[in-house]
């Protein structure tokens, strides 16, 4: 019953010409598709949710609409049908549990208030980024293990304008650069060509 | 109580989450009152109670365990350091650690990319100032030569000179050292240095065609390339220069065994701007590869060296029919080429604009060759062979016959000349020859001849005869006659001239010596000194008589008064003393700006007031070697003539 009605309804939501086309040829026939399916297919099935498994073995559920839109490995996983939406989790085991909420904290804000102002959004973002060294690094990994776009973007201009400006001996301080690798004399080189970097 | 002590710490104990479960423990809102969820009773980490005021202390920050920007994997890095825009930014970034500064010189041009800033406008100017601020116009230049050539050096420099300017011109000299300069130096400079136009890499047996192609990709205004022994390169890596860069107009490839004819014919059909080609003791090269080079249509070449290669009489022959624009050839050291090659050469009557000849050890010019040759270039004008031991008398003679515009003529180490070729030479010379130069030719000796009246050689104005033990008084007045107007005379290392020799030469000068050289001639006294300023005095600019041991004081009094335009005096290791220099200082309207008195041991302290009354106009002063002027007296010297560059 409950199916009847969610159907009548999707088959409103579409436009004419995409009811007409929901036709898919199965063994050599064409066959109506359900509507419905089609455009949950186009909505990426908003209704469905996903589940991540940190290093630390905990689970986390979220929106796959959300993951999807932002994560290209998670979306790539999804498309080419390797996971089972009743039974499988992602296993991400590069990611522990406090930075995988924290990115699907982001995902999840972006996603919902991605009609925000600009100013509204990168406030946010800057509080989002207010975390130690550490925290910053272990986002970064996972964003990029992850594969999301604006979060690496994102990270990468935080820490471009944490190097900007700064000179030499700050940069080796807050970034933890014990060993600089160059040879004494290399170094002292350097210190003679550019006094005004150190 | 058990329980407490076998606590093997895991953090859920506190209620609240142990406070130093988050990371930086700087916060200040940690110590703020601390809330009733969370047990003052310390957190399950095998330390000692700390009890407040809590203090700070370094260790306990090392513990635990901040981690670092070096455990980001490069990609991260690189995509952190290509979003520095040009500038001091990343000049500084390029001294932070040897990592970044490799990372930095990966980066090229394209892939560096601005801020997205909220206006449109803004980010698209910031753009393009970056774009015009990289690389510049290429107006540094930079050279690394044995132990500070290696990687790191050539990417600081890529990256450093990116933002003041841009890398222009770069040479490298390699060394045996450790370090040395590898693929990936090159690799930096080619992303980092677009604007470079000069390369030069010597002796870097490390670097591989890779290297050079990486050149190739990134600096594409590549004018002038410069490789010698480098081993490991190549015709695939200069194909790809020669190639990619079309503003290529000089190369240079000396030693280089691997290089050879699929690179030239390569340059024959991609080069179309190419003027000068050197190439030496490549033993790959052959004459196939210089026949492409020279058959091609669309490359002229100007200036070409061919020394040291297997190459035969073809290339000869190709270069005499293809070479309508070279007008500087140089062939040095050709074994396989003979009389053939030379004679087809000149036969070819391709080289009409041919200007300047320069043939090295090469045993096929003969006689016969270099008339052909003399005849096949109507237009050249200078010519200089060196250990030509087949060249005789005749065959010099017949050559100057043949050609019609010689201006300049240099003989060195041909030892079958005697004078008969030289005053034939000069009888033949047809008016136009103005400059005649003879280097240890050993055939000369000195017969007195009589010879047939002639016209005097009125174009000739500068003699050089260096080294010719041969060469004595009766050739030198024989000279004097023919040539009445030379202005410049060199006679070096000549034993066998003395005063009598001398003075029939300058007598018989019509025109006014101007340079004057006659270094080493030991037999040389005052007397003929004396004559010269007498009779040349007045037009006399340079004069060197450097090792004539006979020459003394008297000859400084005769040079002070007679030559007022005398702008450069050299009498090194003459026996000058005190006195003469005190005439030279004496002299009136005199104008000495170079003067050189090395090794003349009797000069003393005593020139002092001398010297600095000289030198008010001195530009250069020489006082190497002079045992009897103290350290004091150059001190002194050195302060009060501040303009004068002083040798000691």
């Amino acid at each position: 019953m409950e199916l009847l009605c969610i159907r009548q309804w999707i088959s409103g939501l579409l436009p004419t010409w995409l009811s007409a086309w929901c036709i898919k040829p199965v063994g050599g026939a064409l066959v109506r598709q359900e509507p419905e399916y089609i455009l949950l297919a186009l909505m990426g099935s908003p209704l469905k949710k996903i589940m991540l498994c940190s290093s630390e073995k905990e689970i986390f559920s979220v929106e796959e609409q959300v993951m999807v839109q932002h994560s290209v490995i998670i979306n790539n996983m999804i498309e080419d049908g390797s996971y089972n939406h009743e039974e499988s989790k992602i296993p991400l085991d590069c990611v522990d549990s406090k930075t995988l909420k924290k990115v699907i904290d982001y995902c999840t804000h972006h996603t919902h208030h991605h009609n925000d102002n600009q100013e509204d959004l990168e406030a946010w973002d800057a509080q989002f980024l207010n975390v130690d060294s550490n925290g910053l690094y272990d986002l970064l990994m996972a964003a990029n293990y992850l594969e999301i776009r604006n979060l690496l973007d994102l990270i990468y201009g935080t820490i471009k304008n944490m190097i900007k400006g700064k000179k030499i001996d700050e940069i080796r301080r807050i970034f933890n650069i014990k060993d600089h690798g160059f040879t004494p004399e290399e170094e002292e080189q350097n210190r003679k060509e550019y006094p005004h970097f150190y | 109580m058990s329980k407490v002590f076998g606590f093997s710490g895991v953090d859920n104990f506190c209620p609240g989450g142990s406070i130093y479960a988050c990371g930086n423990p700087k916060e200040a809102s940690l110590f703020l009152p601390l809330g009733p969820q969370v047990d003052v009773y310390f957190p399950p980490r095998k330390r000692s109670r700390i009890s407040a005021p809590f203090v700070f202390n370094g260790e306990w920050l090392e513990q635990k365990q901040k981690t670092s920007i070096e455990s980001l994997p490069d990609e991260c890095l690189f995509e952190i350091l290509r979003r520095l825009p040009a500038g001091q930014d990343r000049s500084a970034c390029a001294c932070v650690s040897k990592r970044w500064l490799m990372c930095l010189s990966n980066i090229c041009k394209s892939e560096i990319c601005c801020n997205k800033s909220a206006a449109p406008q803004s980010s698209l100017s910031v753009k393009e100032g970056d774009d015009e601020e990289f690389g510049g116009e290429g107006y540094l230049s930079r050279s690394l030569e044995g132990k500070k050539a290696t990687d790191i050096r050539l990417a600081a420099i890529a990256v450093g000179t990116a933002s003041r300017g841009g890398l222009g011109k770069l040479s490298i000299r390699g060394s045996n050292s450790d370090r040395v300069v590898t693929n990936l130096g090159l690799k930096a400079v080619g992303h980092g240095c677009p604007s470079l136009k000069s390369l030069s890499l010597w002796n870097i047996a490390t670097i591989d065609d890779e290297g050079l192609i990486e050149i190739a990709n990134g600096c594409q205004q590549l004018e002038k390339l410069d490789l010698c022994k480098c081993p490991a390169i190549t015709d695939k890596g200069l194909i790809a220069v020669v190639r990619k860069c079309p503003n290529l107009t000089e190369l240079s490839l000396e030693s280089c065994p691997n290089i050879g004819n699929e690179c030239l014919s390569a340059i024959g059909k991609s080069c179309s701007n190419l003027k000068s080609i050197a190439i030496k003791d490549c033993s790959s090269v052959g004459d196939q590869g210089i026949a492409c080079l020279f058959s091609s249509t669309n490359l002229l070449l100007s200036k070409v060296k061919l020394q040291a290669l297997t190459i035969s009489d073809l290339s000869l022959a190709v270069i005499g029919h293809y070479g309508k624009a070279v007008t500087d050839l140089v062939l040095n050291s050709l074994p396989n080429v003979s009389e053939r090659g030379f004679w087809v050469m000149g036969n070819g009557n391709g080289l009409q604009k041919l200007k300047s000849l320069t043939v090295g050890p090469c045993l096929g010019l003969t006689d016969v060759g270099l008339e052909a040759v003399g005849k096949g270039c109507p237009n050249l004008k200078a010519i200089h062979l060196r250990k030509s031991t087949l060249l005789s008398d005749n065959g010099l003679v017949s050559f100057v016959k043949a050609t019609s515009s010689l201006e300049s003529l240099q003989l060195e180490e041909c030892h079958r000349i005697s004078q008969l070729g030289f005053l034939g030479v000069l009888f033949n010379c047809g008016a136009i020859l103005k400059a005649i130069s003879l280097t240890s030719c050993f055939g000369f000796k000195d017969l007195n001849m009589v010879l047939p009246p002639s016209s005097p050689c009125e174009s000739l104005r500068s003699l050089s005869i260096i080294n010719c033990p041969g060469f004595g008084n009766a050739t030198l007045s024989v000279l004097g006659k023919q040539c009445p107007q030379l202005q410049h005379v060199e006679l070096s290392g000549l034993n066998g001239v003395r005063d009598a020799g001398l003075l029939s030469l300058l007598e018989s000068n019509e025109g006014g010596l101007v340079k004057v050289n006659l270094s080493d001639c030991v037999n040389l006294t005052d007397k003929a000194v004396s004559s010269l300023v007498n009779l040349h005095g007045w037009t006399l600019e340079v004069l060197n008589l450097d090792g004539c041991k006979n020459v003394s004081d008297a000859s400084m009094v005769a040079i002070a008064k007679n030559c007022p335009l005398l702008c450069d005096l050299d009498v090194s290791k003459c026996t000058i003393t005190d006195t003469g220099i005190a005439a030279l200082a004496e002299a009136k309207q005199f104008n000495l700006q170079i003067l050189s008195l090395s090794g003349c041991s009797l000069v003393s302290d005593r020139s002092l007031p001398s010297l600095k009354k000289l030198g008010s106009t001195l530009l250069g002063l020489n006082i190497q070697h002079c045992n009897s002027i103290s350290s004091s007296t150059v001190d002194m010297l050195v302060e009060q003539l501040w303009r004068c560059d002083i040798l000691s």
